[in-house]
């Protein structure tokens, strides 16, 4: 790898209009976006990502092809408005595979990754506004992101002793838009965020006195 | 690779307040290469700066009108004087935790009301990003910061309420703190000393990343929060500190 190739940056997301703001700001921001999970990008793979076998695969072409890593976003999770009354065990289980199940698989690998390239590399993990605000109409949710959010504080100490030590942060957006949630995650992947790492950046939008 | 510095904050007026030296002199550096005007203040300004003592009302009145003299407005507010006290409770008397109050939440309230009053006077609703710099110092306890981080924890639960009244009032003005960690400056250099504090093993390489801040780290996250990019982000801290509160 020379220094005129930009970085790289990997993408684990469904298709839709978040996953399309996200590589459209990584691009517009100098990166090369390998996409992942349904999303599309300048490169784009089938993966489910809660499949080792596809990360172990995924992430050695990508350390063969590209050498070094900048940043691996981790957004396969989704939401769920349900009462707690209304949340059958199936439910919960299945957003917990969802959401939490994917972002450890996904930072797993992501760590392999980076210690296999040698990178100084950003996870960040895609959790919600509900995983720091409790929402009385989407336990499963809140939990399932409170998870998420929790252990990429977790993860952020163990990537500390990668060589070079690495990053990990979670976003939690509320109902804003896809822009702004890829600004948030374009500012973590990226160097001016050298420094930041074990936090949980929250986009509440507007924050009304409750 | 090389990729042009943005341009995101052209048009746009920022005043920062301790900006002779440390994080205040880089935040000023790196808000103007980012397009916008900036006035810095400080209480030993440098040439072309202001002087500004951020405990006084009147001082506050003077430095908003000599940002609106010189480049129209105002739409950011970087509010950094600050300074250092660390020491033990028994040792302390109420003459430093009074000053440390002072300068750090007297100094972070009137400042940010003087912004919010000219802010408003230029938009309805009103529009601005006020960024306060507190400490980690204030989010969790560290040895010998009774005065220090009692007023940085004091920061940081201003910059959320004034954040929740802006948005209730109908204003887009944001209010957000930063929390650095270990960051060495001229500050921390008078107060802790030079190489043989930051370089001594059990300083930071226990940290996640093995290091402390420079000043231009906590400035790339004010430019963040000045900037349209952070326009959903309001009422919050920022840590900049390598990992330092998930370990200590």
């Amino acid at each position: 790898m020379t220094g005129t190739e930009k970085p790289v940056a990997l993408l684990v997301a469904p298709a839709g209009n978040l996953a399309a703001a996200i590589v459209a700001r990584l691009t517009a921001d100098g990166f090369h976006v390998i996409a992942a999970g349904g999303a599309e990008a300048h490169e784009s793979h089938a993966l489910d990502p809660r499949d080792e076998a596809g990360w172990e695969t995924l992430t050695a072409d990508i350390a063969a092809r590209h050498g070094k890593v900048a940043a691996v976003i981790n957004a396969a999770g989704h939401a769920m408005v349900a009462a707690v009354a209304d949340t059958s065990p199936a439910d919960f289980r299945a957003l917990w595979e969802a959401n939490v199940e994917s972002a450890v698989i996904g930072t797993k690998w992501a760590f392999r990754l980076l210690r296999d390239t040698a990178s100084a590399g950003s996870v960040i993990n895609l959790a919600s506004l509900a995983g720091v605000r409790p929402r009385a109409d989407a336990a499963a949710w809140s939990a399932a992101d409170a998870a998420v959010t929790h252990f990429s504080k977790i993860a952020a100490v163990e990537a500390g002793d990668l060589v070079p030590p690495c990053r990990v942060n979670s976003v939690n957006p509320g109902d804003v838009a896809p822009d702004q949630v890829a600004a948030a995650i374009a500012w973590l992947a990226g160097p001016q965020s050298r420094f930041v790492t074990g936090t949980a950046l929250v986009l509440a939008g507007e924050v009304h006195a409750r | 690779m090389v990729r042009p510095m943005k341009q995101d904050l052209a048009g746009q007026v920022a005043l920062v307040t301790g900006a002779a030296s440390g994080i205040g002199a880089a935040s000023a550096a790196l808000l103007a290469a980012r397009g916008a005007a900036v006035l810095g203040t400080d209480i030993r300004p440098l040439p072309g700066q202001f002087g500004h003592d951020v405990t006084d009302p009147d001082a506050w009145d003077a430095a908003i009108a000599e940002c609106v003299a010189r480049h129209g407005r105002l739409d950011i507010l970087v509010s950094n004087a600050g300074t250092a006290d660390f020491g033990t409770i028994i040792d302390m008397d109420m003459a430093r935790l009074r000053q440390q109050a002072r300068v750090h939440v007297e100094g972070a309230f009137l400042g940010s009301r003087a912004a919010i009053t000219q802010m408003r006077r230029q938009a309805n609703p009103a529009t601005g990003s006020i960024i306060l710099i507190a400490s980690i110092a204030g989010l969790k306890p560290i040895m010998q910061t009774t005065t220090y981080g009692t007023a940085k924890a004091a920061m940081v639960a201003l910059a959320a309420a004034l954040g929740q009244e802006m948005a209730a009032a109908g204003d887009r003005i944001r209010v957000n703190a930063i929390c650095p960690g270990g960051t060495r400056t001229a500050m921390t250099e008078e107060a802790f000393g030079g190489d043989e504090y930051w370089d001594r093993p059990d300083s930071f390489a226990k940290l996640p990343l093995k290091d402390y801040a420079r000043a231009d780290d906590v400035a790339e996250q004010v430019a963040f929060l000045a900037s349209p990019d952070s326009a959903a982000i309001n009422a919050a801290q920022h840590i900049v500190d390598g990992g330092w509160v998930l370990t200590a």
